[in-house]
């Protein structure tokens, strides 16, 4: 697993991310939009296991409740699958993090859609260095 | 031939269909057992189970055989449902040779027992024999219907590795999900800090003391036997709980 500040990310990193399900590429990423990082996981680091690993980066996390822990990864870290069979045509997936889940499950809480947003354009500046024709879509659940 | 689709995104589709029909391969109607767990848009990529549907993703769960040549969108998959009930289900990680199979012969009820577990629980086979060996020995006692995970060579100067197992759950914390279970030291858990149950008790009482255990880290008072917390110095001190016969 790497977790990468954005001006980090390279083709490399992300070719070593990349798995293949039948002969589709996938690469699955999450991203922390506050402190513009990126984790990058291998074959066996799912969204969930992605998503533990950030959380586990926040600081001070022992000395909040639940609910203030809440209100901190709210609109904070999301998930993205990108999906590909060459680099000119890419599909990138967004939102359904495993925060988001959690969120959802244990406190009925949702990424608002404006969140989403700036992580779509976040997103796509990322990976514009790369990839060509990139299709996104966000999930709002 | 590979039938193309028309963009990425039908792809995304289908390859998380196909991971999604993975959990239930063993419903006959795998369409309505997927609305169950998805709801109706449980063919498109980005769908998560429902919070809703916990008792029957119980029972998916319940009877679900992963194998090790799943790909990781099923595992993937796998772990949402787990995320579902809360993480409230465990991994039991069971020795092969003491605790299922003692002296060439299945141990006494253990096969209830693994059925009782499974209800509430995921089991895998923790074990030091190579696992072509493994899956031979349990084939020829009468086990191989239980259907487990067989992770092979795991012995450790210091007791047994169990990290493959945690990478292959992608666990970030094993320590909250997995459970080791023996009936020897060399069970230990060497590579992890993971609970580790020792139950130190006749082999006629094993199945009992097993499904007890598995009781008393739900939160349940155990009736035949005592489980003391800590009583081994070692890294796992904390982590280590010794069962006994009252």
């Amino acid at each position: 697993m790497l977790i990468l500040s954005f001006n980090e990310l390279n083709l490399e990193d992300l070719n070593k991310s990349t798995f293949a399900i039948n002969d589709e590429k996938i690469i699955r990423f999450s991203i922390d939009i506050k402190h513009y990082i990126i984790c990058l996981g291998t074959e066996r680091d799912d969204h969930i296991k992605q998503g533990e690993i950030l959380l586990a980066q926040e600081e001070n996390l022992e000395d909040l409740n639940e609910k203030e822990i809440s209100n901190l990864l709210i609109n904070h870290i999301m998930g993205g699958s990108i999906y590909f069979e060459t680099l000119q045509k890419v599909f990138i997936l967004l939102g359904g993090s495993s925060i988001e889940q959690a969120l959802k499950l244990e406190l009925g809480k949702k990424h608002s859609k404006e969140s989403f947003a700036v992580c779509r354009d976040l997103v796509e500046k990322l990976f514009e260095k790369f990839y060509k024709n990139i299709s996104i879509k966000i999930n709002f659940n | 031939m590979k039938t193309r689709y028309s963009s990425m995104e039908e792809i995304a589709d289908k390859i998380h269909l196909q991971a999604r029909l993975s959990l239930v391969s063993n419903f006959s109607n795998k369409e309505q057992s997927l609305i169950g767990i998805y709801g109706h848009k449980f063919n498109k990529a980005e769908s998560f189970p429902l919070p809703e549907n916990k008792e029957f993703v119980a029972y998916v769960l319940s009877i679900l055989n992963l194998k090790k040549s799943d790909n990781p969108l099923v595992i993937e998959e796998y772990r949402r449902l787990e995320r579902v009930l809360n993480y409230k289900r465990k991994v039991f990680c069971l020795d092969l040779e003491g605790l299922i199979i003692d002296n060439n012969e299945q141990v006494p009820g253990i096969k209830e027992a693994i059925r009782t577990i499974r209800k509430k629980h995921n089991i895998v086979i923790s074990t030091a024999m190579p696992e072509n060996e493994a899956i031979e020995l349990l084939a020829e006692k009468d086990l191989a219907d239980i259907s487990f995970l067989i992770f092979g060579d795991l012995a450790h100067p210091k007791g047994k590795k169990y990290n493959q197992i945690a990478e292959f759950f992608s666990y970030a914390h094993p320590e909250n999900h997995l459970v080791a279970v023996g009936h020897s030291f060399e069970d230990v858990p060497a590579d992890i800090n993971i609970p580790f149950m020792y139950l130190d008790v006749p082999k006629e009482q094993l199945y009992q003391a097993l499904i007890e255990s598995s009781e008393f880290l739900s939160g349940k008072d155990p009736k035949h036997f005592e489980i003391i917390q800590g009583s081994l110095d070692t890294k796992i001190k904390d982590k280590f709980f010794l069962v006994t016969t009252r």
